[in-house]
């Protein structure tokens, strides 16, 4: 005999009722309205047993009246159940805190796995993307970037096409499929975007003493390219904030990001072994072309002399170009006889850089 | 001991919770309509009042013909857009997310807020006694469009008046077996809650929000009455509910959030529940022990997502 309350689907009224089972139907004593018993039969074939989880109660259904239902504790249906044929009886797993244990469970192994895929995986699998993004893409990204920010650079075409001049007699590539621009804006610095776009500032070409610095500073762009550094960034920060918004389940900022972050290349900064890499890449570019590779430790020092003062170590540290004097002593470790080898060309790349600096 | 309170700490939804949000992102989201139904069971089946629990008798199925129509719409949208960009067309393409943008909210919401609100209503039952939703579509359209249109060329300032001609005209049909509810909120106050709002939220360094949402919920609730035409009675729901709740409320929320990287939401789920139940004071005299069944089904699940997605809060 179990206890439970009995609702007849037409007026909110609760109605204590009282419930004994047998192997074909549930005999149910109901008092109504006025107190009175009243007593009903439910076929165990023309009813529902379900147990609700997170209401903790047994839930009675009459399939031929709709919305005639009975309530049950479940310690109520519990002490019913033995007499209810096999079938109908419930499957219940009431256990609250293994429940809990199994969510921490969970949860830390999602957070290893996360945490694994966030730093490990992820970075694989854009950088896997990042190689095989289709080149004519990637052109039309670069171009995309670079007419964005065409404005604010500021192009000289006629220095331009001097510092094109520059670059294609350097035979580092098919002279085709790098543009080399000139921007006369101050900032000491130079930049590549993907598909083959390079950008010297008017500060930094004023600020060289050489043209091998100018060799070494497009050697250093050029690698960056080359190796596809910018597009193997985008997609690291595309990856993680697709993992991110995925995990919160936010598809439309998804694609909200997408579109933004291709906007945002200019932003990204290249990481430590980046830098890096485009030095010695670019210096053993200079020295297969015969140019003496003591031009990129030159640009270094440009750029030292150039560089804001850091006041203490720490913010040297958090900085996100390498040391320069790091750079620097890179270099020279790899390249420790600065023997000049003179290109046949030199007088060139001289004049073409001289014109480049002088004020017209 | 309370009438109208939420009974769950959390607790019973963590497992559920999880095991649902894997498999929505393993389906890259389509198991969505699924793990929402389970959170609206979980939230319905916890909200008591006089003893018994609400019910939320819809499915992820059902939900999930309504999800996938919005995908099909979102996936539209961007699709025009990446066609237009891809084109080289920026211009038009900047030009069609603005136009959209605006047909969108002009049109497309409230069409959506009201498949959303019939459905939810509708799978709505208290001790199997089915709440409802009445409202017209053209009738809401045509108030939406219209009061949306005054507070787009306002810019703005008619916002509080759209606000409580929007639920005044979705409270006022709102069923629950024969008794029904009213929104007697007026435009000029909520306008003045705005005010304050807009006026104090800076000097203020931003703490004023939460006294914003205190307002703002008083207002929401103290203005939302129950009717029972049999009786010929009229009942007034109230809260007093402290700005300082909310901050503790927020605050503590945030701080869960933040510590269990987002795994604690069931917590902030229940949390947020509890505050919004227990804070409604429901009248003494009101008898919850004879409502008439009235309603009947409905199923058409449009509009259900797009309530969430768009972060319309009708519970
Ligand atoms: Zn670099």
């Amino acid at each position: 005999m179990a206890k439970g309350k009995y609702f007849d689907g037409l007026t909110s009224s609760e109605h204590e009722a009282t419930i004994n089972a047998s192997l074909q139907s549930l005999g149910i004593i109901i008092s109504d309205s006025y107190g009175r018993p009243k007593f009903l039969n439910w076929n165990l074939e023309d009813i529902s047993i379900e147990f609700n989880e997170f209401a903790k109660r047994v839930e009675l259904e009459s399939k031929t009246e709709p919305g005639k239902s009975i309530e049950l504790e479940l310690s109520e249906y519990l002490s019913i159940q033995d007499q209810l044929p096999k079938n109908l009886r419930l499957d219940i797993r009431q256990n609250p805190f293994k429940k809990l244990w199994i969510f921490v469970a969970i949860s830390l192994f999602l957070l290893a796995f996360f945490v694994f895929g966030y730093f490990k995986i992820l970075p694989f699998l854009a950088e896997k993307v990042a190689m095989n993004f289709p080149e004519n893409y990637e052109k039309k990204l670069g171009q995309s970037v670079f007419e964005s920010m065409k404005n604010d650079l500021d192009i000289d075409s006629v220095r331009s096409h001097d510092l094109q001049l520059f670059f294609n007699g350097l035979g580092y590539d098919d002279p085709k499929s790098v543009k080399v621009f000139y921007s006369k804006t101050e900032d000491i610095n130079a930049f590549a975007i993907p598909g083959g776009i390079i950008v010297v500032h008017k500060g930094l070409l004023n600020a060289m003493s050489d043209y091998t610095e100018l060799q070494g500073v497009l050697a250093h762009e050029f690698v960056h390219i080359q190796l596809k550094h910018s597009l193997r960034l985008l997609f690291r920060s595309l990856s993680s904030y697709l993992a991110i918004s995925l995990v919160f389940g936010d598809i439309n900022g998804i694609l909200a990001v997408i579109i933004q972050n291709s906007n945002e290349l200019r932003s990204l900064s290249y990481s430590r072994a980046m830098e890096t890499e485009a030095d010695i890449k670019g210096a053993a570019l200079m020295v297969e072309r015969d140019f003496d590779p003591e031009g990129m430790i030159k640009l270094m020092e440009t750029l030292k002399t150039h560089s804001p003062k850091m006041e203490s170590e720490v913010l040297k540290y958090l900085a996100t170009h390498p040391d320069l004097e790091l750079r620097i002593d890179n270099l020279e470790k790899a390249y420790p006889n600065k023997a000049n080898t003179l290109n046949a060309d030199s007088l060139i790349f001289k004049n073409i850089f001289l014109n480049l600096k002088n004020e017209r | 001991m309370r009438r109208f309170y939420f009974a769950d700490t959390g607790n019973t939804y963590a497992l559920p919770f999880i095991l649902n949000r894997i498999l929505t992102i393993l389906t890259l989201s389509l198991y969505y309509p699924w793990e929402k139904a389970v959170q609206l069971k979980y939230i319905y089946n916890n909200i008591m009042l006089d003893g018994s629990h609400f019910d939320f008798l819809g499915t992820g199925k059902e939900m999930f013909y309504g999800y996938l129509k919005l995908l099909a719409l979102i996936i539209l949208f961007y699709g025009s857009f990446g066609v237009l960009m891809a084109l080289d067309l920026t211009i038009y393409a900047i030009l069609f997310i603005y136009i959209m943008t605006a047909i969108g909210f002009i049109f497309a919401v409230p069409f959506f807020i009201h498949g959303g609100l019939r459905y939810r209503w509708a799978k709505t039952q208290w001790r199997g006694i089915h709440f409802g939703y009445r409202g017209e579509l053209k009738e809401f359209f045509y108030l939406y469009v219209k009061h949306g249109f005054l507070t787009l060329i306002t810019f703005g300032i008619y916002y509080p008046w759209f606000r409580c001609q929007i639920q005044k005209y979705i409270t006022g049909h709102i069923k629950f077996g024969h008794l029904h509810f009213e929104f007697r909120g007026k435009g000029e106050d909520y306008f003045v809650i705005y005010l304050k709002f807009i006026l104090l939220i800076y000097i203020t360094l931003g703490l004023y929000i939460f006294r914003f949402w205190r307002n703002n919920f008083n207002f929401f609730t103290n203005n939302t009455v129950i009717i029972d035409d049999e009786k010929g009675e009229k009942y007034k729901l109230s809260s007093e509910v402290t700005a300082w709740a909310f901050f503790e409320l927020k605050i503590i929320n945030l701080l869960i959030l933040v510590f269990t990287l987002g795994l604690g939401f069931p917590w902030v789920l229940a949390r947020n529940m509890s505050f919004l139940i227990n804070n409604i004071e429901i009248p003494v005299n009101f008898s919850t022990d004879h409502i008439r069944q009235t309603e009947t089904d409905y199923n058409d699940a449009l509009g259900e997502d797009a309530i969430d997605m768009l972060d319309i809060g009708f519970i």
